[in-house]
This record gives C-alpha cells, structure tokens and sequence, in this order.
C-alpha cells in the first residue's frame, strides 16, 4: 500500500518539472492571451528552434573523415569545436561557384516570376466574377501538387521522348529530339511554376484593395489605358510587387527539386548541396555549415524588407 | 498598332504560363491511363492496368498508407495549435503582434532542406526518427503557418457582437464557442484542415530526410524512380495524388469562395 502512495514520488525530476509547469500555468491562468499561444509557442520552440541552434552546434563540429560507410551514427564528430566547414566552403572554388549560382538562380527566378506573376494577377484582377474564381483554381492547383510530380509532368511534357518533341518529330518539322530539359532553362521554367502560385496570390491581393473608381477618375482626365495603368495601378501595386520579389527569391534560392529533376549536376543549388553532404557524403557537419550559409543568404533580403516595412502601422482588432 | 500587337504578345504569354502550370499535371494523368509498357499517351484505349499494379504491390501501398497516416496526425497538430493561436490573434491585443506573426509564419518560408536535415538531427537525438510522427511534426512546421492565417481571417470575419448577445442571455464561455462561433468558422475549419492535410500528402523534401527505408511517403517512393522514366507506374502514382488534391480542392471550392483567397485579408 504504501508503495503505491510513494509512487509519483519516485517518478523522480521529471515529474517534479512537469509539477513545475504545471504551477507556472496555474498562476498565468488569468492571462487567456498567453495560455492561448503557449501550445504553440512550446511547439515551434522544441521542433524549429532547438533542431536550429542542434544545427548550428553540428555545423561547428569536426566532419566525420573518411567516407562514413559502416560506421553507422558517425555523421560528426560531437563535441569538438571548428570553423573549418565554413573555411572550407569559403575557401573551396566547387561551394563558392555553387554558392554564387544559386544566388543568380534565385535572382532569376524572382525577375521572370514576378513578371509573369503579374500579368496573370492583373488578369484576374480585371476578370468578371465566374472567370476570376476559375483563373484563381487553375493558378492555386499546382501550388497544392507535389513539387516532384508537377516535376516529373515536366518531364513528360519537354523531355527527349516527352510530348512535344514526339508531335515535333511526327510533323515532320525536327529530324531528332530537341533538348528542352536538363538546362538552364528547364530549371528556370520549373521553379517558376513551383513558386508562380505564392506570387500571384500576393499580387491580385494587392491589385483588389485598389479603389477602382481611381482608375475611372484618372480614364475620365483623358488618360489613356496605358498611362492609367502606369500612372496609377502600377504604383498603388507595388506593394504586392515587392512581397513577390521577396517570396520568390526566398523559394528561388531555396531551389530543390527543379534543379535536381530538370537540371544536371552543373546546375545544382546549396539546397542540393546539403542533401548531397548530408544524405550521400555523411557528412553531417558540413551539410549543416551548407545550410547556415543558406539561411545568411535569405537573411539579408529579408531584414531589408523588414527594415522598409516597419514604419507601416500594424493593424489591431477594435 | 504596336499597342495592339504588344497586348496580344502579353495576352499570349499570360495564357502560356498558365498553361505550364496545368500541362504537366494533365499529361501525367493522361501518361498514367496508357497500355503500353512504355511512356506515352493513350491513343485509342485506355487502360488501368498501371493503378492495378499500384494498388497491387505492397510497396507502393506501404507508401499510400504512410502517406495518409502521416497526413492525418500533421491535421491532429496543427489544427489544435493554430487555432488557439488564431483566436489570441484576433481578440485581444498583443503587444508583440507583428513580431509573433513573423515567428508563426517564419517556418514557411525556411527551404525545406534546412527543416528537413534539422528535424533529422534533432529527432534522431530524442529517439522519435522513424516514427510516422516524426514526419507530421516536420509537416506540421509547414502546416501550422496555413491552418493559422486562414482561421485568422475566418475568426476575423465573425461579428463579435452576436457572441456578445449570447453571452449576454447567460451562456457560458463554452457555450457561446460550440454554439454561436463554431457554426460560422466551420467553413473556415475545414478549409484549414483540408489545407493542413494537402500540405502533408504533397510534401517531398522534409519527408526525403525523415523517411526509412521502412517507413516512407509516397513522394520519398516516387523519388528514386523519376528521372529514369522506366514504366508510367510513377504517372499512375502522381495521379493517385494528384486526384487527392483534386478530390480536397473541390470540396474547398464549394464550401468557402475562393477568391476570398485574395479580396479579404
């Protein structure tokens, strides 16, 4: 009998922190605002932002030596202290070319994306209702599919043996395959449509919170459609402009699947390059320096948006 | 006349790109119902016999289970989670507001790989690699973001002063929730759950890093297969989950307007 009273005792500091806690939200129960975020907060804490700082402890760790194989665990060396992953990737020409083409493919992406993001969003701001809710289905669908699959579409449509090349050749107009994928270009196009949707969405949000009666002001001062446009829609969109600039450079650098499926190995982004250390190397330690170089690169764009975006008011329920 | 012909070139390369967006899609469909042995497109029949081989192999039904089971828990994590934080979110407020926002969305826009190769090392640290939890916690990373920003504009829309009413005629917190605001977010909660759940079906990369050889999605299965174009059984297993999220986007698409998607937010 008595051993069952003394049982939760001895269940030892883990239960006393969970008592702890358990204290903790007994006092903050009058703060419903906190109590709310907690499961939250508690989530991204132990599942985004301790994986990070693991991440950044391993990037600073000796990489494991040799080829891994059969050693099983050994992806680093735990508990010794280097900057050596990131001389190296700063050092060696085969990151930094990696590094410098990733930045350029994301560059790239965001120009061609934004542009075509545009026009579409543009057209569905114009559209009648019936029209306007399909274009937005056809552009939100792909952004909901597999990355890998929209890819492998991809594929089957400009591949060597895929559906254009065979009309091509049946209609007498090519003698062999044109090469349409496994280029710059193939890669380009993909990661345009993996990201497209995002850039869309931002922008036709935008364009709808413009009152359109300034349009009609600005037509009734004998404007033409082109300087209406230019004078008036185009400067009251570039708020949705940036956001997709911003968006798609972040997905852009980010680039995964496109390169790895439409590309070849000269093609190939830090993302890539972190599976790769990570996945075939085992080498841990330099896939985390891999990917902190990653996240520095998309830093700095972003602290530069913040920097411009704070002055805009932050709106508060009344 | 240079105007004209300019417009035609814009008109024409705005149908092109969303063209690009759906051809794909379609010709994996298409590829997906052929009788050959081989990678083409069906002429005269079709066939089913690349779905029967699908649904007939183990490996590939592994993969298919997995996959909606894993889906399935990242729903059970995020929607509890952003819900709680959509409904702080917009009735009180926060002195912190723009910064919690860019910490709840922050994981969406961190490249998948990062997450991926950081979940590894983390959930091999506390013994919970291998599990299909493993896999819905990393979606939920991706998920949360979602379920939140659409019960945030859903919760936004209510009218605070029919629960003020009812609170008002003595029902109780609780009461007031389950009958008064859960009727009018219900369109709004199954949107995010249908959303949270697509998000996990179709994820590849994180799910590239956190699958076993024992225990992987069907985007992990696909993965070795797709750049040789053996047989078109990848086109009848993307299919499988293109009509996955054909199926949620139509039910989506009757219960709530989408172009609110981009008129309110």
């Amino acid at each position: 009998m008595s051993e069952a009273r003394t049982a939760p005792l001895a269940l030892g500091p883990r239960a006393r922190l969970l008592g702890r806690l358990a204290t903790v939200l007994w006092r903050a129960r009058g703060q419903h605002r906190l109590l709310l975020f907690l499961p939250l907060g508690l989530f991204l804490v132990t599942f985004c932002l301790i994986p990070a700082i693991l991440l950044f402890r391993i990037s600073l760790a000796d990489n494991p030596g040799g080829s891994g194989y059969g050693e099983g665990t050994l992806f680093y060396r735990a508990g010794t202290w280097t900057v050596g992953n990131y001389v190296r990737f700063f050092t060696d020409d085969y990151f930094t070319q990696v590094a410098i083409f990733t930045l350029e493919l994301g560059v790239a992406t965001a120009v061609l994306t934004t542009a075509l993001a545009y026009l579409i969003a543009y057209r569905i701001y114009r559209a009648g209702a019936l029209k306007k809710s399909a274009l937005l289905m056809v552009v939100i669908f792909p952004k909901f599919t597999n990355p890998l699959v929209l890819m492998y579409g991809f594929l089957l449509v400009f591949g060597a043996n895929g559906l254009i090349n065979k009309v091509l050749l049946a209609s007498g107009l090519i003698s062999a395959p044109v090469p349409m994928v496994y280029n710059l270009f193939s890669v380009l196009l993909g990661e345009m449509v993996l990201v497209l949707p995002y850039c869309v969405l931002s922008i036709a949000a935008v364009l709808h919170t413009i009152d359109g009666s300034l349009r009609e002001a600005a037509a009734g001062l004998g404007a033409t459609p082109m300087r209406t446009f230019r004078e008036v829609t185009l400067p009251l969109s570039l708020q949705g402009v940036w956001v997709s600039i911003l968006l798609s450079f972040i997905w852009g650098i980010g680039a995964f699947a496109s390169p790895y499926v439409l590309g070849n190995p000269e093609l190939y982004t830090l993302a890539i390059e972190v599976e790769r250390q990570a996945n075939h190397r085992l080498n841990w330690a330099m896939a985390a320096a891999v990917a902190f170089v990653l996240i520095g690169m998309i830093l700095v764009p972003v602290l530069a948006f913040i920097r411009v975006q704070r002055d805009r008011p932050v709106e508060q329920p009344s | 006349m240079i105007a004209r012909l300019g417009a035609a070139a814009i008109t024409t390369l705005s149908w092109l790109t969303l063209g690009l967006l759906l051809i794909p899609l379609v010709t994996s469909l298409l590829v997906s119902l052929t009788p050959s042995e081989f990678i083409t497109l069906p002429t005269g029949r079709i066939s089913f016999r690349w779905y029967q081989q699908f649904f007939g192999e183990r490996t590939w039904n592994a993969a298919l289970t997995t996959t909606l089971l894993v889906a399935a828990l990242t729903v059970a994590i995020s929607f509890p989670l952003g819900l709680l934080a959509a409904t702080a979110f917009t009735r009180y407020h926060l002195r912190w507001r723009a910064a919690t926002h860019m910490a709840i969305m922050l994981p969406l826009f961190v490249p998948s790989v990062i997450l991926g190769i950081g979940s590894l090392s983390f959930h091999r640290a506390i013994g919970l690699w291998g599990t299909p939890l493993s896999l819905a916690v990393a979606h939920s990373l991706w998920a949360v973001p979602l379920v939140f920003v659409v019960l945030k504009s859903t919760l936004a829309g209510v009218d605070r002063s029919v629960e003020e009413a009812a609170a008002g005629l003595g029902a109780n917190p609780l009461r007031v929730f389950w009958e008064v605001t859960a009727p009018l977010i219900a369109p709004g909660v199954f949107v995010a759950v249908l959303f949270a759940f697509l998000i996990s079906v179709n994820e590849f990369v994180m799910s590239l890093f956190l699958s076993t050889p024992r225990m992987r999605t069907l985007s992990v299965a696909i993965w070795p297969q797709i750049q040789y174009l053996l047989t078109p059984i990848v086109a009848a297993a993307s299919s499988v989950m293109i009509v996955i999220t054909l199926l949620i986007l139509g039910v989506t698409v009757k219960l709530v307007n989408v172009r609110r998607l981009i008129e309110y937010r």
